[in-house]
C-alpha cells in the first residue's frame, strides 16, 4: 500500500519560510561568532588597538604553554570525576523517582531544587557557605564533634579545592540527569516486567536484565550531555574560586576566559576557544560512534 | 448601520483623534523639554550605602544647578569594574566619565585614542589646577598631556594593626623593623593564639602588597622600574627572590589566617578579623580605614585601629619609600559629543571642589579629601587625626611607587597575580616564580 506523497511544491515552499528565522538566528549568533573566533586566532588583538595579523604564532604558542596543558589536564580530571560521580547517583535517583513509592512526588521536587539556581548563583552561595572565616560548614565542623571532618580548608587548600568543585558541579547537575533517567525509566514497557515476574525474578535481576539495558539510550544521552557539559563548564567555577587558589581550579574554559578578558589577549584566547570547540565536537562524535547511538536503533522491537 | 451606531462611531472617532492630539502635544512638550538635557554616563567604584548616598547627593545637586544637566552614576564593584571598563573601552563605547587608576594600564587606553585630553581646560582654569596636590599629574599624563583629574585623596599602602591584640601579646611598641615585626607576629601567634596577619588571598592584590613592599625595601625603586620597562630578566633579581622567600616563610609558619587563600577582601572578611581581635596586622591601603569606619565603627572609635609605615629592613637603603598613588582619577571619553564633554568637565570641576564631595562624602566617611583646601577640616571627623597622618605622609612623600597591578599592561598583570597566588600557597618556588614572570615579560615585549 503506498503512503501519501509529500511532493506538493506549495508545502515545501512554506517549510522554508518557517525554517528561516531559526536559521538566521543560528547563523548570526552561533556560526558567525565561531568563524570570527577562528579568524581572530590568527591575529593579535588587545581589545583596544587595531587587529594585527599574526599568522600561526598564536597556534605555535599553544604547544609551548604549560598553563593551557595543565588546564587541559584539570578539565580531563573534572570530566572523568564528574561522570563517575553523577551518572550512578542520577541513575539510582531517576529510577527511584520513576517508581510509585509514597512520597516520591514531594522528594522529587526537593531533589530538583539545585537545578533551578543559576550556576553563578550556586558558586557565590557556596563560596559563602564554605568560607573559612564565617561559613556555615566551618562552623559546623568546629562545634559539632561528629562533623569535625568538615573542618577543612575546602576552598583554600589546592589539594582539596578541585574535589570541592567536582562535588558542587554534581550537586548542580544530578537533578537534571536524574530527570532524564526518570523519563527513560517510565518509558520501559511494563510487559517486560510482567513477563519476567512470571518466570520469578528478584529486584536485583530486574535492574540488571531489564531496567539497565532498556535505559541504554538514556545512559548514552545523559553521558554525552554530562561529558560535553563538564568540558565547557564556566560559571560555577568562576564565581566560586575565579580559577584559584593560584591555578588549582583553572579548567580549560576558565583559562580561555582569563587569557581573553583579563589578560586582554584575544588572539590567543580565540585559539583556546577554538581548541575547546574542536575537542567538544570530537568527544561527542566519538561517543556517538562508539556506542552505536547514531544508528538510531529502536529498543521497542517485538513489543 | 443605524443612526445611533453611526453617532457612536463619530463620538468614538472624535475621542480617539483628540486623545491622539493631546498625546502628541504632551510628547512634543516632553521632547522639547528633554531636548536640552544632555545625558552623561558616569561609572565609579561602589562602596557602602552611606558613601554612595553622599555621592549621589552631589550628583543630584549638580544636575539641578547645571542647565540640562543629566549625569547618571553607576556604582560598580572594584574587581568586576576592571573587566567591565576594559570591555567598554575595547568596544569604543566607554561611559562619558569613568574611574581610572592612571599608570601604564591607563596609558594603553589613551594610546588607543579613547580618552579626552584635559590639558587645555586645566591650563585655562588655574584655580582648579591648584586645588590638587602638585604630585597628582604624572600618573594621569601621557606624552605631556593630562588625561584625568583626581577624584579623591592620595592612596597609600601601610601596615594596619590592632593595638588591643598587640597589647594582649605583650608587644610594647609598634614594630618598625622587619625582625621586630616577625617577633611581634610570633608573640601574637603564641601568646594570643590567633593568626597574626589577616590576608585576603583570593583577591590576590592584598598578597601583592606584601611582595611589593618587601621588594621595594630590599631593592629600591629600580627593580620595578626595570620590570615596567620590560627589560629582559627584570624579575630575576636578588630583591624579588628574597621578598618571595620572606612571604613563603610567613605562609609556611602559619602567620596568615587558616584558609586565607579562599578569603576575599571585598566581602570585608579580613576587616572582620581585625575588628574582632582575631588578627593583629593587615597590610592594606588607607581606604581600609573608611571601610572599617563603616563596618565596625566602635572598633575605630576605640582608637585601637591604627597604622604604621611598612617595617624597615636592617641595613637597607630604601626604608622610607612608600607604595601608593597621589590619587585615583576620573577621565572623560573622547568619543562623547561636545555638549557631553562640556557637561562632564563642568561636573568634574563641581564635584572635586565642592564641600558635598570633600566633606560629606570623603572626610565624613574616613577618606582623604581631593581638594587640598579641605585637608585642614580632617581633624573634625572621626579618626581625623589618623587620616591627617596619612595625608601629610602622602603630601610630603619624595617617592611613591604605584601599585604593581595598576602600572603594568593587562597581559602581564593577570599572570603576575596568579603566580603571586601560587607563591603564597607554596605551590611554586621563588625561582620558578621569577622565571615564569620573566617569560611573560619577554612574550609581552
Amino acid at each position: 500500500m503506498s503512503g501519501p506523497h509529500f511532493r506538493s511544491p506549495r508545502i515545501t515552499w512554506w517549510a522554508v519560510w518557517f525554517m528561516l528565522p531559526a536559521c538566521v538566528l543560528f547563523g548570526a549568533l552561533v556560526l558567525v561568532p565561531v568563524v570570527l573566533a577562528v579568524l581572530l586566532s590568527f591575529a593579535n588583538w588587545n581589545g583596544v588597538g587595531a587587529v594585527h595579523f599574526a599568522g600561526l604564532s598564536n597556534w605555535a604558542q599553544l604547544f609551548s604553554d604549560p598553563t593551557a596543558g595543565a588546564a587541559l589536564e584539570r578539565t580531563a580530571i573534572l570530566v572523568g570525576a564528574s561522570w563517575a560521580l553523577q551518572e550512578p547517583i542520577a541513575l539510582a535517583l531517576g529510577i527511584y523517582i520513576a517508581g510509585k513509592q509514597r512520597h516520591r512526588a514531594v522528594l522529587s521536587a526537593i531533589y530538583f531544587l539545585p537545578l533551578l539556581i543559576s550556576g553563578a548563583g550556586i558558586g557565590i552561595m557556596w563560596s559563602n557557605i564554605l568560607s573559612p572565616i564565617d561559613g556555615g560548614v566551618q562552623y559546623a565542623g568546629m562545634h559539632v564533634s561528629v562533623l569535625s571532618f568538615l573542618n577543612k580548608d575546602w576552598l583554600g587548600d589546592p589539594n582539596l579545592v578541585m574535589g570541592t568543585v567536582v562535588v558542587l558541579v554534581a550537586w548542580e547537575f544530578i537533578p537534571f540527569h536524574s530527570l532524564l533517567y526518570q523519563a527513560g525509566t517510565r518509558q520501559i514497557p511494563n510487559v517486560l516486567y510482567e513477563a519476567a515476574s512470571l518466570d520469578g525474578i528478584t529486584p536485583a535481576q530486574k535492574a540488571r536484565y531489564i531496567t539497565l539495558p532498556m535505559l541504554r539510550n538514556t545512559i548514552v544521552t545523559s553521558s554525552t550531555l554530562n561529558i560535553v557539559g563538564s568540558l565547557t563548564i564556566f560559571d560555577l567555577i568562576y564565581t566560586l574560586t575565579q580559577g584559584g587558589p593560584g591555578e588549582s581550579t583553572r579548567v580549560f574554559a576558565l583559562d580561555q576566559y582569563i587569557v581573553g578578558f583579563n589578560q586582554m589577549d584575544f588572539g590567543y584566547g580565540s585559539v583556546l576557544a577554538v581548541v575547546l570547540g574542536i575537542i567538544g565536537i570530537l568527544v561527542s562524535l566519538g561517543i556517538i560512534r562508539l556506542t552505536g547511538f547514531g544508528r538510531m536503533r529502536s529498543q521497542m522491537e517485538g513489543l | 448601520m443605524s443612526h445611533k451606531q453611526s453617532r457612536h462611531i463619530v463620538i468614538a472617532g472624535i475621542a480617539a483623534v483628540s486623545t491622539a492630539c493631546l498625546g502628541l502635544t504632551a510628547a512634543s512638550t516632553a521632547a522639547s523639554a528633554a531636548a536640552t538635557r544632555v545625558p552623561v554616563s558616569f561609572w565609579t567604584l561602589s562602596s557602602n550605602s552611606v558613601e554612595q548616598a553622599a555621592q549621589q547627593a552631589v550628583v543630584n545637586a549638580f544636575n539641578k544647578s547645571y542647565p540640562g544637566g543629566d549625569v547618571s552614576v553607576d556604582f560598580i564593584e572594584n574587581t568586576p569594574y576592571k573587566t567591565k571598563i576594559a570591555v567598554a573601552i575595547a568596544a569604543h563605547h566607554p561611559p562619558t566619565i569613568f574611574y581610572t587608576w592612571g599608570g601604564r594600564l591607563f596609558d594603553q587606553w589613551v594610546a588607543a585614542g579613547q580618552v579626552q585630553s584635559l590639558t587645555g581646560v586645566l591650563a585655562k582654569d588655574k584655580s582648579w589646577y591648584h586645588a590638587f596636590l602638585p604630585t597628582v599629574w604624572p600618573l594621569a599624563s601621557y606624552k605631556g598631556q593630562v588625561y584625568g583629574v583626581p577624584n579623591g585623596g592620595p592612596g597609600l599602602e601601610a601596615l594596619f594593626y590592632n593595638k588591643a591584640v598587640l597589647e594582649k601579646a605583650g608587644v610594647k611598641s609598634v614594630p618598625s623593623t622587619w625582625p621586630e615585626f616577625l617577633s611581634d607576629a610570633a608573640a601574637v601567634k603564641n601568646k594570643v593564639g590567633v593568626a597574626p596577619i589577616a590576608l585576603a588571598g583570593a583577591t590576590e592584590w592584598p598578597e601583592m602588597i606584601w611582595l611589593q613592599y618587601l621588594t621595594l625595601r630590599y631593592g629600591g625603586p629600580s627593580v620595578f622600574n626595570n620590570i615596567a620597562a620590560g627589560k629582559a630578566n627584570a624579575w630575576d633579581t636578588p630583591a624579588v627572590i628574597k621578598a618571595a622567600q620572606q612571604v613563603q616563610i610567613l605562609s609556611k609558619d602559619g602567620y596568615f589566617e587558616p584558609g586565607f587563600d579562599a578569603v576575599h577582601y571585598g566581602a570585608g572578611a579580613t576587616d572582620e578579623l581585625m575588628a574582632a581581635g582575631r588578627a593583629a596586622f593587615q597590610a592594606m591601603g588607607d581606604w581600609d580605614y573608611s571601610a572599617m569606619e563603616n563596618d565596625a565603627p566602635s572598633f575605630v572609635k576605640s582608637g585601637s585601629y591604627n597604622f604604621t609605615t611598612f617595617p624597615a629592613v636592617p641595613g637597607g637603603r630604601f626604608n622610607t619609600e612608600l607604595v601608593g598613588e597621589p590619587a585615583a582619577y576620573y577621565a572623560v571619553a573622547k568619543d562623547a559629543t561636545p555638549a557631553q564633554k562640556a557637561e562632564a568637565i563642568a561636573f568634574l570641576k563641581y564635584i572635586t571642589t565642592s564641600s558635598g564631595w570633600n566633606l560629606n562624602y570623603l572626610e565624613k566617611n574616613g577618606n582623604l579629601p581631593v581638594d587640598v583646601n579641605y585637608a585642614k577640616d580632617l581633624p573634625h571627623y572621626t579618626g581625623g587625626a589618623v587620616l591627617l597622618r596619612f595625608y601629610r605622609l602622602a603630601q610630603h612623600a619624595t617617592y611613591l611607587q604605584d601599585y604593581w597591578d595598576q602600572d603594568l599592561p593587562s597581559g602581564i598583570v593577570t599572570p603576575m597575580l596568579t603566580d603571586i597566588g601560587e607563591l603564597f600557597t607554596l605551590s611554586i618556588t621563588p625561582q620558578k616564580f621569577v622565571s615564569s614572570l620573566d617569560e611573560v615579560l619577554a612574550k609581552n615585549g
